[in-house]
């Protein structure tokens, strides 16, 4: 049993340091800066789609003499699809994050010219 | 001391009138200009002697140019490599313009609205007619989401038509408010550096403390420049995706 963990240790310390050279830690500060940048995107995802919704019905309302009727109409409405923007953001975010965790497994390193530029 | 907006200006340098509108030749417009040159530059002489092993400039470039490539097949897919220049010249033209916007005394482009509303809005006009020209009128299905029970239909579809309207305006308002945002802040904290400093005594010495936050804040504002420049070229490319592959 001692045997086979001996030999067991070592693999896991090569695995480990062979994922951190396929996979180098992020730099904490572009991780703050894609967090900030993504804060200000979602946060604009829903007031985008209330500004649209409000002034689409504010225009029909014009058009068709119906104030105030429209406009609370396309508020709301401007509301939901704020609402579904930011779902749509954020799961295309989680889809992203899950596919990079696939990529975080342990993998070949890449010795192909075209593709390791950067 | 200039105020923190003032930066924003746009001054003519040539005035120029066309039919009663002011199309001068402007600061904006010669930093626009200089963004060009600079990418031609950098193209051109990267690309020269364009070898089968790359120096390093030739690196750069095609680095560049392969990342733009990997996010567009990511993105799109194999149908997408048509719009691969559109996207890449956005892209660096965005990238650049972020970063000459760093430079002291510069002018940043795409702090302002108008520049960046225009991208998008042509970026709008433009996925709807590729839509219509791809899918002919069976695009507009892309406003009714498959599976939705008919009665559900008055709803959906103006929620639909809402959230593909506010396309252009979160990507505009995204780019112009994160480089007028930054700048403003650059400009603030580096006022305080030189009012402090004017004060003298020990003021001076505390005028060491907004000077390290604008050097932190440097760094920010150049990752930044680059996050931005590359969410726009994203989301662009995701927004070409759903008028080329009509799917939801």
């Amino acid at each position: 049993m001692t045997e086979t963990r001996k030999s067991e240790l070592p693999l896991e310390a090569r695995l480990a340091a062979a994922r951190e050279r396929a996979n180098p830690q992020a730099d904490p500060r572009a991780v703050a800066g894609n967090a900030f940048a993504q804060g200000t995107r979602l946060a604009l995802e829903l007031v985008a789609g209330i500004l649209v919704g409000a002034a689409l019905g504010y225009f029909l309302d014009r058009w068709l003499g119906t104030l105030p009727w429209l406009s609370i109409l396309g508020f709301l409405l401007g509301l939901v699809a704020g609402f579904m923007n930011l779902m749509r953001a954020v799961n295309r975010e989680a889809a992203k994050i899950s596919e990079a965790e696939l990529a975080a497994l342990p993998r070949v390193d890449d010795h192909d010219d075209e593709e390791s530029m950067f | 001391m200039a105020g923190p907006l003032e930066q924003f200006d746009i001054k003519p340098i040539y005035p120029i009138e066309v039919a009663g509108y002011d199309v001068s030749f402007t600061n904006a417009s010669a930093w626009m200009i200089a963004v060009l040159v600079a990418i031609w530059v950098f193209m051109f002489f990267g690309m020269r002697k364009a070898e089968l092993v790359p120096g390093r400039w030739q690196s750069a470039v095609e680095g560049l140019h392969e990342f733009v490539v990997g996010m567009v097949d990511e993105n799109i897919g194999p149908k997408g490599r048509a719009y691969v220049p559109f996207i890449f010249s956005l892209f660096i033209f965005i990238l650049v313009a972020n970063i000459a916007g760093l430079l002291p005394y510069a002018f940043t482009v795409t702090s302002h609205l108008a520049v960046t509303f225009a991208f998008a809005a042509f970026i709008f006009v433009l996925c709807i007619l590729i839509g219509i020209a791809k899918h002919g009128l069976s695009w507009f299905s892309f406003f009714l989401p498959p599976g939705t029970p008919w009665y559900l239909m008055p709803l959906i579809i103006p929620i639909e038509i809402i959230s593909f309207l506010s396309r252009p305006i979160t990507l505009s308002v995204r780019l112009f408010a994160n480089m007028t945002a930054g700048h403003i802040l650059l400009k603030i904290f580096a006022g305080f550096v030189i009012s402090l400093g004017l004060a003298g005594g020990i003021w001076a010495a505390v005028g060491v403390l907004p000077f390290a936050m604008n050097v932190a804040l440097y760094a920010l504002e150049l990752i930044v420049a680059v996050v931005q420049a590359y969410v726009f070229a994203l989301l662009t490319t995701v927004y070409l995706n759903d008028s080329i592959n009509l799917e939801h």
